[in-house]
């Protein structure tokens, strides 16, 4: 019992993964405040064509490359993998744009360390001010997505695609990024709920910047992620 | 003997013999190809064959029925070859992915130069340094304007 409360006392094994695709501008920026903050990053990037990878090299943190672009989930498993082989205690995900605020993590991270929950989620709809500043046709998006999600999965959250989330090493360990897309999103619910994970949800900003809202989902992107999950459910 | 006949004939014996030199296969893939092969045979040898199979399934002409069984047939062979790339593209990540682990770059592997734009990237952080500060000593954090109070 001692023992599991020294699990993850210490930042370095809080392993938080950024995986990146075409990030060469942002991902100083992005992951600088992370390693100042003493958690231990796993930049993936994911077949980066545009310098990425040269960037991670200057950094003081772990760099995985995949030779070919993959999707973000793959992207994110490859990170979790890693991590969990370094001996993580707890996964952060963490997207590479500069959508989410270093200071969330510790938000997210909470229901974990106090023990309520093994996965974590990001919500940019739990409080006013942050669901406020999300523009007009994103927030529709996202609430059908929510929807759409819970026909899916099961699980009814309050923000549909937020790539900022906390896991225990423990649900880590069981769940299994088989979406290599976007799709992952949707998939991490569907197997909280088939693993019996118990999760939380934790109000967190999305930073709108004209970089992130461009790289951002679209609608059309949308109709792809639910194709995909139909697809998967039948080539199971 | 038609000319069309003669057309489709030769196009099954080219096919089913390129198959059978050429590609690699499973039994089971072999039985289907060769049964395949033969009914395409015998259907353009004897299309009399195609109208009593279409009369003894209620279908108005021979032809009508060859349509609807080779619809059904295409529609099965994309959806196993979709199937089949899934499983390839399963695999590709996985292979994928372990190249990327074993050729993890660790935190203490920097390279020297670095470029003056990222240089003042870090200093423009180092003064924002306490915008990132970690949790209080309750293990709140400081910044939770949404949380409400009671």
């Amino acid at each position: 019992m001692e023992q599991e409360a020294m699990r993850g006392a210490t930042a370095e094994s809080r392993f938080v993964v950024v995986p990146a695709y075409n990030e060469a501008s942002v991902i100083h920026s992005t992951v600088r405040p992370l390693i100042d903050a003493g958690f231990s990053v796993v930049v993936v990037d994911d077949g980066s064509n545009d310098g990425t990878w040269e960037t991670i090299q200057q950094l003081p943190v772990y760099g995985l490359r995949h030779p070919i672009n993959l999707g973000q989930g793959a992207a994110l498993q490859t990170g979790m993998t890693f991590a969990l082989s370094q001996g993580a205690d707890y996964v952060i995900h963490f997207d590479a744009d500069g959508q989410h605020r270093p200071i969330d993590i510790h938000v997210v991270l909470q229901p974990l360390l106090d023990g309520q929950a093994e996965v974590s989620l990001g919500s940019r709809f739990l409080c006013r001010s942050s669901a406020a500043a999300v523009p007009y046709r994103r927030r529709l998006f996202l609430r059908g997505a929510t929807y759409v999600n819970f026909l899916l999965t099961g699980v009814l959250l309050s923000d549909a695609h937020n790539g900022l989330r906390a896991l225990t090493r423990n649900a880590a360990q069981r769940i299994q990024f088989r979406e290599h897309g976007y799709a992952h999103a949707s998939e991490i619910l569907h197997q909280i709920r088939s693993h019996r994970l118990a999760y939380a949800e934790r109000p967190t900003t999305v930073v709108y910047s004209e970089y992130s809202i461009a790289k951002g989902q679209s609608l059309w992107n949308g109709f792809n992620i639910v194709f995909e999950l139909l697809l998967t459910k039948l080539f199971k | 003997m038609r000319n069309i006949q003669f057309v489709l004939l030769t196009m099954f014996l080219v096919g089913t013999v390129l198959y059978f030199t050429r590609a690699r296969s499973r039994l089971i893939d072999r039985v289907f190809v060769l049964a395949f092969a033969l009914a395409g045979v015998v259907l353009v040898s004897f299309p009399e064959t195609s109208d009593w199979l279409a009369t003894a399934l209620g279908v108005g002409r021979g032809a009508d029925a060859v349509i609807y069984f080779m619809l059904v047939s295409l529609s099965y062979t994309c959806l196993q070859l979709y199937a089949k790339i899934r499983s390839q593209d399963a695999r590709l990540v996985e292979l994928v992915r372990s190249i990327a682990i074993q050729n993890a770059k660790l935190p203490g592997e920097l390279e020297d130069s670095v470029p003056d734009v990222l240089r003042i990237a870090d200093a423009r952080h180092l003064r924002n340094a306490e915008w990132i500060s970690a949790p209080s000593v309750d293990g709140q954090s400081e910044f939770q304007p949404y949380v409400k109070a009671g």
